[in-house]
């Protein structure tokens, strides 16, 4: 079958004016969403009801939430058995390296990634604009499924971040950053 | 800015980039910190490099320091790929970024590759809508200990001439790696205390 000029473009794997012209706007200048991550007692405990529920539903052993700039949100299942500092920075840089990817070649975002091995498998799903799900499976996921069950995981997740967002902005719940000394500051790496 | 604040598990957290042209030492100096801090105090060293061991993607090393107001400190190092074509990569790394050391090679034959650097940084860090005049930033003339260097007035004067803290380093010895750190983690946590 004889492929659209595009496609044959793509095909080569070099960007050029034709892949710029079709990429959106965004592609090309990124504009910063919200400044920095406020989490509290009460959503972390809400978010992590939601990622159990959604680890007993896809039937995947592990469950983590990290925030797109690579921070450990919360986790369940076996994830303790896993360094989840490093776990957050590679999803993170995994699913930036994907959205990237994705917009090179003119799309929006990739919605997953999976990486399939031996015996465990990965499901990293973008959710929001803050956050990325990752799921360890011993079985191979169903990608259906899965999908539908993020949707509905993401949808439920856009709330509790839209409840931290107003916390914090909230003046009265920047008491932490106000009160940090010259001498706090100090004592972190000691004088 | 990334950093996050953890009111439930009492955490600050924050990200440090070191950026510079390839070969500069931004690695060396991850690793001779992660080599000098104490177990408790760290994360594993992820290094995604290439078969020539040159940084592909990242370096990664999650630090803790003290706390502040019973909260733990956490600093996120990051290093990018110096090599110019990894300019992609590079640019990814820096997003969202809250301080940013820029490790300068002191040969004089790398002077150039320092200044592209330099310039690549300000460019990437416009296009997430950032000033590096306005950023936690410190510069570090690294390898200090090699011969044919540049003298550091000279080098002072063509990458740093806001003066912002500068150190003179050494990195595969260890010489002004914690001085550089210290100096860029007080500078992002003197910017989140005043952004509250």
């Amino acid at each position: 079958m004889r492929l659209r000029l595009r496609d044959r473009i793509l095909a080569r794997g070099k960007p050029c004016l034709l892949t710029l012209w079709c990429m959106p706007t965004s592609a090309t200048t990124t504009v910063p969403h919200a400044s920095y991550v406020v989490m509290y007692g009460d959503e972390l405990a809400q978010i992590t009801v939601l990622c159990t529920q959604l680890m007993r539903d896809a039937q995947a052993y592990a469950i983590a939430l990290v925030d797109r700039n690579g921070q450990y949100i919360t986790g369940q299942g076996a994830i303790a058995h896993i360094d989840t500092a490093a776990l957050a920075s590679l999803t993170a840089g995994s699913a930036a390296a994907a959205e990237n990817l994705a917009k090179l070649i003119g799309e929006k975002a990739f919605a997953t990634s999976d990486h399939h091995g031996e015996c465990t498998h990965l499901h990293i799903s973008p959710v929001g604009e803050r956050a990325v799900v990752l799921l360890i499976f011993d079985a191979g996921p169903l990608p259906d499924r899965v999908r539908d069950l993020v949707r509905k995981f993401n949808d439920a997740l856009c709330v509790i971040f839209a409840t931290l967002d107003a916390k914090a902005h909230d003046a009265s719940q920047s008491t932490l950053l106000n009160t940090i000394s010259d001498a706090d500051i100090d004592n972190v790496f000691g004088k | 800015m990334a950093f996050s604040i953890n009111y439930s598990t009492k955490e600050i957290s924050c990200k440090i980039v070191y950026y510079g042209a390839g070969m500069c030492g931004k690695t060396t100096n991850l690793q001779y910190i992660e080599s000098k801090t104490a177990a408790e105090s760290k994360g594993k060293l992820i290094s995604l490099i290439t078969e020539s061991e040159r940084t592909l993607f990242f370096d990664f090393l999650p630090l803790s320091g003290g706390e502040i107001r019973g909260f733990k400190t956490r600093f996120h190092l990051y290093t990018v790929p110096g090599q110019v074509f990894y300019g992609a990569s590079r640019k990814l790394i820096l997003k969202n970024v809250d301080g940013v050391v820029f490790v300068a090679d002191s040969q004089v034959n790398r002077m150039d590759a320092n200044l592209e650097s330099m310039d690549n940084l300000r460019t990437n860090l416009i296009d997430y809508g950032y000033d590096l005049d306005r950023l936690p930033f410190v510069v570090q003339y690294n390898k200090r200990d090699l011969p044919n260097i540049m003298p550091v007035e000279q080098m002072r004067a063509q990458l740093n001439p806001n003066h912002v803290p500068d150190f003179e380093a050494a990195a595969a010895k260890g010489k002004g790696v914690f001085e550089t750190l210290k100096a860029i983690a007080k500078l992002v946590l003197i910017e989140l205390k005043r952004t509250g």
